[in-house]
């Protein structure tokens, strides 16, 4: 082959290659150019079980916006970049921009990958949009057009805490300066960052940790870390812990006939239906501090609660489940970045974005979690708070705070496992 | 004391299973001289399998390995024959970059069929226990451990006591004498890579009952083999079994005694000191290699 | 019984065999002879379908197995016993004999065969259990030809067995070839020890480069100047 032709060809392919993401972005009729949003999320890989979840409540919302007019008359692009690692997150972030001339960018579901796919678009000029990436240090950065709707990992973690002091150790009969607390949680800077917050706001009311334990989420046996909870034995667990490592955890400490007298995850494996599939009934009384997975409804606005009924509905129908966690956090993000955002900019250029962003003042209940949209000055949306859901007949019902309490906690104490 | 005990039995009991999944990598390993970065595909492909055939026609894993494990046998045939015969001949590189290829194209495969949703077998039995004394023995941690035993020892003794067995042996230490005393090293080649897969398969519905599958468990579980494979020296079954073991009750006594996080630390310094010492691996026998040629 | 016409081989750029013709007839003992590098082994291993690039005919008993694969040509009867014994090297002596007859032809026949190696070669039967590479080399070349015997062959190749053996041992395999001839296998041997082979062969084929230069009965070879001079030094 000539060396001409080869040239050719390799320009073929990157031709075909930018072709996909047109045939994933949605299918809007090109009448006024479309506002361009790339999507940076781990699609595959090891993260990708939550950036799919995340990535089809942000589509949902799009979806949602250009069906009822788009913004402003413009129709919403979605583009798909599969951050699957944070180098791939900056391959990705570059290509949207540079190929797709994308300048808003919405993530990101890992702290990893989100921490540097803003900080690529942050370079670029473009603006960045984050919902699900946790990591304290995030905001903490000094960017001009990064802003985070979601939680801190405080912010995941502290109701876990607060939960227990206010509510769960009334119920066991102990005084909560008395309640003996284990720590458990995976070795990524995810579990670390939540368990540390969790720790810090546990000592801040008095609680006591007994133990504070990191493993790695491959592990493939947790049973001496059972064995170190039954000998400690403590009033309650907090466990921050991905999908595979938190079923494991449960069927082991099954196994070796151990339970502690509350359990209390913090999001991730714990607010996911994985769990409930792989250990059943046995998940009944598992509560979650958790993004908020659902508000009771009258705390929220009329807006939000069409919201709430049109996001159900469409995504039972495209994926033949209800939503969790994840996917409802992805809605918010969505339907906040375009109703309120852009729908509120003068145009969609970056610096027009901050200002909107600056600007934004949306009362708490708006959105379907019951959240509101108010940013301090280093990018932090200050109307985010976190939740706790407990597992009640196999499914996430959200129990805490009073905004978002559908139904009361039970199984405190948790009772034996076939009573559950 | 009880609480060594305990650590120790789980330990063994993961460690029979780290050792089923190494034994077939060593295996293909020491016979066809290529290092199988896929063997993790074909785990969570079995792991697929099973759940499916449990969730689908509610065929409990231990029943679905009669189909199963020959099913994963005929895939590891398919393999050999399209991918890795045309490159055996080919420098070492090339079969690396064949199998890391297949392995990323079967976890792109697997995600494309079946999202990256964690998947669970959930059998009545999966968290029953037993108790003697203080201690608690999983019936289904503990009957895994045996089948996983009885799957290396089958091995062994095919490999001791059949012509193909023979034949295998004999490949492994000189496959050109292998081809002058009339063993169609083809065929060898292909039942053993066939036979990796197979046990390989065999480990997957072992662990399915255990672990929830989605297209990267395998990946994940099989770091530590290729630990265990050097470890034990490798295209040695004796030492994939040993090294197994050990690594499991080392990856247990640390878990317990140093906290979890440091329990690939320990056993990566585990590994070193070993190699220090024996640079051939636990049962690791110096020269195989060299005999081979053409 | 072996014929052999216009045997090429060559290895990219270099003609390793070339046009090389030569018979080996029922009961006869004959030497393949020449220098280092002549092709000698080159020869065998073509023979035996260890190198794929050659040309040429080779029969057995009239057949053509020049398409045949290594594992074939040994169900023929046509058996190598390669150059530097190359046992199995982790496996014990009995082991390895036992695997000489793994062609189906020769598996009926191991136990009788095994009996017959272990009277002709009592030394092996001494070290059954002992691992192949841990043998003595005169052993371990006692025990490959052993292993090429347990495939009931009904032409035995060998190639350069007493390399590296002390004189003593040297006698002694020359005295088991001729053995095994008196059973009937006729044998094609390749050696450097070219009176010994001339001696001992009934017909002898001199390689050069290559090319087969001069054929003749063992002991009118034996008697060429040329072959003296070039060969022995004398």
């Amino acid at each position: 082959m000539s060396q001409s032709k080869r040239r050719l060809a390799r320009r073929e392919v990157l031709g075909l290659l930018a072709a996909v993401p047109a045939v994933f972005s949605s299918r809007s009729a090109l009448a006024q150019e479309p506002i361009k949003v790339g999507g940076i999320f781990p699609l595959t890989g090891g993260n990708s079980v939550f950036g799919n979840q995340n990535f089809q409540g942000v589509e949902t919302a799009i979806e949602l916006v250009n069906d009822r007019g788009g913004v402003k008359g413009r129709k919403i692009q979605l583009f798909k970049g599969d951050g699957n690692s944070p180098q791939a997150a900056i391959s990705e972030t570059n290509r949207l921009a540079s190929r797709e001339g994308v300048r808003i960018f919405v993530g990101s579901s890992t702290s990893a990958v989100g921490m540097v796919a803003s900080q690529e678009a942050e370079r670029n000029g473009a603006f960045y949009w984050e919902g699900m990436a946790v990591a304290n240090n995030y905001t903490e950065r000094d960017f001009k057009n990064v802003f985070r709707m979601g939680l801190s990992a405080a912010g995941l973690g502290e109701p876990a805490p607060l939960y227990a002091a206010e509510v769960l150790a009334p119920m066991l009969k102990i005084d909560s300066k008395n309640l003996k607390v284990a720590v458990v949680a995976e070795d990524s800077a995810f579990g670390v960052d939540v368990s540390r917050a969790v720790i810090a706001q546990a000592e801040k009311l008095g609680i006591k940790i007994g133990l504070r334990e990191l493993y790695s989420a491959k592990t493939t046996d947790l049973s001496p870390l059972v064995l170190k909870l039954r000998s400690l034995d403590p009033d309650m667990i907090i466990a921050t812990q991905f999908i595979n490592d938190a079923i494991l955890f449960q069927r082991q400490m099954k196994e070796m006939n151990y339970s502690p007298k509350a359990f209390v995850g913090t999001s991730a494996g714990h607010s996911t239906l994985s769990l409930a599939e792989a250990i059943g009934k046995d998940v009944n009384g598992i509560f979650s501090s958790s993004f908020p997975l659902d508000a009771n409804l009258n705390s929220l606005s009329a807006e939000a609660r069409a919201d709430r009924e049109a996001f159900l509905k469409r995504y039972e129908a495209k994926y033949k489940v209800a939503p969790a966690v994840q996917e409802s956090l992805g809605f918010v993000v969505g339907i906040a970045l375009a109703r309120d955002i852009l729908g509120n900019a003068t145009s969609d250029s970056a610096s027009d974005l901050r200002e909107a962003s600056l600007k934004v003042d949306v009362p708490v209940g708006s959105y379907i979690n019951g959240w509101g949209l108010k940013f301090d000055d280093k990018g932090q949306n200050r109307r985010a708070f976190g939740s706790v859901v407990q597992w009640q007949d196999q499914k996430m019902i959200s129990v805490y705070p009073a905004a978002n309490k559908v139904h009361d906690p039970i199984m405190v104490p948790l009772p034996a496992r076939n009573a559950r | 004391m009880d609480i060594y005990i305990q650590l120790a039995l789980s330990g063994l009991f993961i460690g029979g299973v780290y050792a089923l999944i190494s034994v077939g990598l060593t295996l293909v390993f020491g016979v066809l001289r290529v290092v199988n970065f896929a063997h993790g595909e074909y785990l969570t492909i079995a792991m697929y399998l099973t759940y499916f055939m449990f969730q689908r026609v509610g065929i409990d894993p231990f029943v679905a390995s009669i189909a199963v494990v020959p099913l994963m046998f005929v895939l590891g045939l398919a393999t050999e024959r399209l991918l890795i015969r045309p490159t055996l001949e080919a420098p070492h590189v090339v079969q690396v970059f064949v199998t890391f290829a297949l392995s990323l194209f079967l976890q792109n495969l697997l995600l494309a069929l079946f999202t990256s949703d964690f998947r669970s077998v959930r059998t009545p039995y999966a968290t029953a226990a037993f108790q003697i004394g203080p201690l608690y023995v999983s019936w289904l941690r503990a009957a895994v451990f045996v089948v996983a035993l009885a799957f290396a020892g089958g091995l062994a003794a095919f490999l001791k006591y059949t012509y193909m067995g023979s034949a295998i042996r004999a490949t492994a230490q000189d496959r050109r004498s292998a081809r002058l005393v009339g063993i169609n090293v083809d065929r060898v080649y292909a039942v053993t890579f066939a036979l990796g897969c197979a046990l390989v398969g065999a480990a997957g519905i072992l662990l399915s009952p255990l672990f929830s599958v989605n297209p990267y468990t395998g990946a994940d579980m099989i770091l530590v083999s290729f630990v265990i494979v050097v470890l034990g020296g490798m295209g040695s079954i004796a030492g994939a079994v040993t090294a197994g073991l050990l690594i499991g009750v080392v990856e247990s006594f640390t878990g317990y005694l140093a906290g979890g996080e440091l329990k690939q630390l320990v056993y990566f310094v585990l590994f070193m000191i070993v190699l220090a010492v024996r640079p051939n691996g636990l049962f690791g026998r110096k020269g195989a290699e060299v005999m081979d040629v053409t | 019984m072996l014929r052999v016409r216009d045997l090429s081989v060559r290895f990219g750029d270099v003609q390793a065999v070339e046009q090389l013709s030569f018979d080996v007839a029922a009961g006869q003992i004959v030497g393949l002879v020449g220098s280092n590098g002549a092709g000698k082994t080159t020869t065998l291993s073509a023979i035996s379908a260890l190198v794929r690039n050659r040309s040429g005919s080779i029969e057995l008993d009239g057949k053509d197995i020049s398409r045949l694969a290594p594992h074939q040509i040994v169900e023929q009867g046509l058996i190598h016993v390669p150059e530097g014994r190359r046992l199995f090297p982790f496996m014990s002596v009995l082991e390895n004999l036992e695997i000489g007859a793994y062609g189906k032809a020769a598996r009926g026949k191991r136990k009788q065969q095994l009996e017959f190696i272990f009277d002709l070669l009592p030394r092996l039967a001494e070290r059954r259990n002992q691992l192949a590479g841990t043998l003595s080399g005169g052993e371990q070349q006692m025990c490959a030809i052993g292993r090429g015997l347990m495939s009931c062959p009904r032409l035995l190749m060998l190639d350069e067995p007493t390399l590296g053996l002390a004189p003593m041992l040297v006698e002694e395999v020359f005295r088991l070839v001729k053995t095994i001839r008196d059973q009937g296998v006729p044998i094609l041997i390749i050696e450097q020890q070219v009176v010994h082979v001339l001696e001992t062969a009934d017909y002898a084929y001199v390689l050069e480069s290559g090319r087969g230069t001069m054929q003749g009965l063992g002991a009118t070879l034996l008697q060429d100047d040329g072959l003296r001079r070039a060969y022995l030094g004398i």
